[in-house]
């Protein structure tokens, strides 16, 4: 069943690693200075995870909100 | 009599038997060792769910280390009364448990003999007991003693608060107490006894007394673990707590919790059980020593929330696939209607051969009618698990339902739940009544066609947004030849029938950059790419606010019943506006905190929430019409005055303060608009255009807006400037202060923290003016909580046109599908 990117929002950052740990698939990543920025497909969205590799933990993952940047993210 | 009994005990013998037939009931698990959630039943591997451990803690090495070493140093057992002798573990766990609760505590080898022990000690004959139909077994076995006892005992219509009043009324003058006794969580349907309503009712009846079993509740919520009954809440003086630590405490045995050292004294004395029974053993109470200290640690939070979360997503997964889940509390156990035996008994038996043991929720646990699957999710449940058995469970449940001859609407007939499309259909007929008789929607494009009092009455203080902001604002951002320049503005007031407003906003629909929130490295690579093609990756947005203006946009009066419906009728006419608009996304800004109540209803209405940079603001109201430096920084905590000292009050001699209103000069002018970009185009972490000169040209033309202007004195300038150094342009808005932008000459911001010198002078000149708040905005929370701001979390709300994205991922080349890290 996919939960839409509000429900998915409603989760932890702890709780939406792990969802797509389970069911998102990695599309793309690259560096970003000190962080390392990935991008998920899950249900029918994108969702955007930065981690920094200094502190090693997670910073956030939140649904790409711009069409374009997704695309973005995947030609650059 | 006895027939009756016989009667029963031949009903539940039939209906168990014919469950132990099925191959549902009575079973054994074939695994040689366990260390998680699957089991072999049958000579299958199957998904449990029907551990009430809800924590996971019976894997835990600490428990099952403590356990053993209790084992070695003590025996298997220690075979005598606690009247006579206890094993030392008992005195290191009753301490333990006291300070987990919060109260004074008995331990006892099970919940069952805690409620033996303790009841009959606890209620006199003079007493009545009322209990509520559903409370545990347990609870019910016990007040056959009382019974035996000539005590009047009264059945109560389950969680029936009003019936219950009805009956203290009529009883009150006959009893010296009344006890109510039911359960926290009934371990049954997953809901919940009302707690706050009893606390209520035992303030307002002297006579009233609370007997609860919370068994289901332990570890699952409250600090330390400490359950349903006590999660954020006092213990109650007229109150007894029965808990079980054989559920997520994951040792075995119960604990009764007392309000005062006195009863628990009685009972561990007088109770029945505790003088003639033989107690826990040493594996048990070593166990149990570690699961306390896990239950105080740190820890503890953590892993009640990952189950809350497990809890969550079962919950959505249920909803979303329609099954008739019979509690809507977010407890660990879950109850799915089914009513008749027969069609629990397929479901049961169709899941097991999917690969889950769930339980079978029958007679005499339920009524006979009420039959239904229960299951519970714990804190070592996947969520690939959870989502593949609920997944299974909506698959198998129409078929079992035709199988049985059955239909969803017996179903809910069965539990006297409305029909979920009866739901929608009245939610629906509700709001388009309420919609048609009592709500109308005004709209208009611009900030002159508001009445000022009435759009003041709503917005004045909350940012630089009342009416005097908006008329600003859309003198600036209209007839610029570049489209970034240009704003659309709608303005939305629903008002009910006697002309009162209920909700209200006002839209701008902007160019935005799509990096806006991206983190700053990437706006940097975006920004060399927009030298070539300045609206690359840039996307129209309607949104809430408007880029220049930070707070609450959001106007509902939630005390009127339709403002749920007037939300519902700003977010249709931000959707038609969208499409009017060609904008690609709504964005609804800025909101504190997260208001579970509204986050729902906005999820309802297909946003999702999205992660903004904090936002900073200080109360001053103790500070108004004060001048000094001095009354700030004795208003900072000892290491902020210290700060303030070093950065601020050592530099502040070097600094000329003016404040200007009205018109600058072109030179004056152009000279802060260069200072404004000098700190927009450093800081990239919330990327937007830059704003228009004509922006400060119309501030410079209204009363409301001012400029902070900080010279370094000659003495000072080695760098000869002469200019000012920074400009902070702030609003008034009522007796709030908003700094709404900042602009910069770096050359001494290092040596004289010009910065920390610009927020030090807005945060003056707000206590002059005798504001009682300041907005100081995004960014360099830091440096403004030094100066006494709480930074608020903020998050806005968006909505987009999403197949776009599906295009996209079908044209590119899926690289993977690893998770790392």
């Amino acid at each position: 069943m996919k939960l839409t990117k509000g429900e998915y929002c409603q989760f932890s950052l702890k709780s939406r690693l792990a969802l797509l740990k389970e069911f998102g698939v990695l599309v793309t990543e690259r560096y970003v200075n000190d962080q390392l920025l990935r991008i998920f497909k899950i249900y029918d969205f994108y969702v955007e995870v930065l981690y920094d590799l200094l502190n090693k933990s997670f910073l956030k993952a939140e649904p790409v909100y711009s069409t374009n940047l997704v695309e973005y993210y995947l030609t650059e | 009599m006895t027939n009756k009994t016989n009667q029963f005990f031949d009903t539940v013998d039939q209906i168990v038997t014919d469950g132990v037939n099925k191959g549902i009931l009575h079973l054994y698990t074939e695994d040689m060792t366990l260390s998680g959630n699957n089991i072999m039943l049958k000579g299958r591997q199957v998904v449990n769910f029907g551990s009430c451990s809800y924590l996971g803690l019976e894997f835990d090495e600490r428990l099952k280390l403590a356990a053993k070493s209790a084992v070695d140093d003590y025996g298997t057992q220690f075979s005598e009364s606690r009247a006579y002798v206890s094993i030392r573990h008992y005195d290191e766990l009753e301490r333990l448990l006291m300070r987990l609760f919060d109260a004074h505590c008995v331990v006892t080898p099970t919940t069952t003999l805690g409620h033996i022990a303790c009841l009959p000690v606890l209620v006199g004959n003079a007493d009545a007991v009322i209990i509520d139909q559903q409370a545990h077994n347990s609870i019910q076995t016990a007040v056959q003693l009382l019974k035996a006892r000539g005590v009047y005992t009264e059945l109560l219509r389950h969680n029936r608060m009003d019936l219950l009043e009805e009956k203290i009324q009529q009883l009150r003058s006959k009893y010296r107490k009344i006890w109510y006794m039911a359960d926290g969580v009934y371990s049954m349907f997953g809901d919940t006894s009302p707690v706050d309503d009893m606390y209520a009712l035992m303030d307002k009846y002297a006579e009233l007394h609370y007997y609860v079993d919370d068994a289901h509740g332990v570890s699952v919520y409250g600090l330390h673990g400490r359950g349903y009954v006590l999660n954020n809440r006092p213990f109650h003086p007229k109150m007894v707590v029965a808990a079980s630590m054989a559920k997520g405490f994951a040792s075995g045995g119960g604990v009764l919790l007392f309000p005062n050292a006195e009863l628990a004294r009685k009972v561990r004395t007088c109770g029945g059980p505790l003088i003639t029974s033989g107690p826990m053993q040493p594996a048990a109470l070593g166990a149990a020593i570690a699961s306390a200290k896990i239950h105080l640690s740190a820890e503890m939070e953590e892993m009640q929330l990952e189950l809350q979360e497990n809890i969550r997503y079962a919950r959505l997964l249920l909803q979303k696939h329609g099954l008739p889940l019979i509690s809507k509390e977010e407890a660990a156990v879950f109850f799915i209607g089914v009513s008749l035996p027969k069609m629990g008994y397929n479901m049961i038996k169709r899941m097991l051969n999917a690969g889950y043991y769930l339980n079978l929720g029958i007679f005499p646990a339920v009524p006979m009618k009420n039959t239904g699957i229960r299951f519970t999710i714990t804190r070592l449940h996947t969520f690939g698990q959870i989502e593949q058995m609920i997944a299974t469970m909506a698959a198998e449940f129409p078929k079992a339902l035709a199988e049985e001859g059955l239909t969803m609407a017996q179903i809910y007939k069965a539990f006297k739940m409305p029909l979920p499309e009866e739901v929608l259909l009245d939610k629906a007929v509700e709001s388009v009544l309420a919609q048609s008789l009592d709500l109308v929607v005004t709209h208009v494009k611009s900030i002159h066609a508001v009445d000022k009092s009435l759009w003041n009455s709503m917005f004045e203080g909350r940012g630089s947004f009342d009416w005097e902001g908006l008329r600003v604002l859309e003198a600036a951002f209209q007839g610029h030849a570049l489209k970034e320049n240009n704003w659309q503005f709608d303005y939305l007031i629903v008002k009910d029938r006697t002309g009162k407003p209920v909700a209200a906003t006002f839209a701008t629909t902007a160019l935005y950059k799509d990096d806006m929130l991206a983190p700053a490295e990437i706006s940097a690579e975006i920004e060399m790419k927009r030298h070539a093609d300045p609206y690359y990756l840039t996307s129209k947005v309607i949104a809430t606010g408007s880029l220049l203006t930070e707070g609450k946009h959001f106007y509902t009066d939630q005390s009127s019943p339709l403002w749920k419906d007037a939300m519902q009728l700003i977010f249709e006419k931000l959707g038609l506006l969208q499409e009017e608009n060609e904008a690609s996304a709504i964005m609804l800004r800025d909101f504190h905190g997260v208001d579970q109540v509204m986050d729902s209803f906005l999820v309802d209405n297909g946003y999702f929430r999205m992660v903004m940079p904090e936002t900073c603001m200080a109360d001053i109201a103790h500070l108004a019409g004060k001048t000094d430096g001095e009354s700030l920084r004795v208003s900072l905590s000892p290491k902020n005055r210290q700060s303030f000292s070093q950065f601020i009050a050592r530099h502040e001699n070097k600094f000329d303060v003016s404040i200007r209103q009205g018109a600058a000069t072109d030179e004056e002018m152009a000279h802060w608009y260069q200072l404004y970009l000098n700190v927009k185009n450093r800081n990239l972490g919330l990327n937007t255009f830059a704003l228009p000169e004509s922006f400060f040209e119309e501030m410079g033309k209204s009363s409301a807006w001012e400029v902070i202007e900080l010279r370094v004195k000659k003495a000072f300038d080695y760098e000869s400037i002469e200019e000012p150094v920074a400009v902070a342009f702030c609003y008034k808005s009522g007796t709030t202060y908003n700094w709404m932008l900042v602009g910069l000459d770096y050359t001494y911001n290092k040596t004289y923290n010009v910065y920390r010198q610009t927020l030090y002078q807005v945060m003056r000149r707000a206590m002059q003016i005798q504001c009682n708040k300041v907005h100081l905005g995004f960014s360099a929370g830091i440096e403004k909580r030094k100066m006494g701001a709480i930074a608020h979390d903020t998050y806005a709300y968006m909505q987009t046109k999403d197949t776009f994205n599906l295009e996209v991922i079908a044209a590119m080349n899926v690289r993977g599908s690893a998770y790392q890290h």
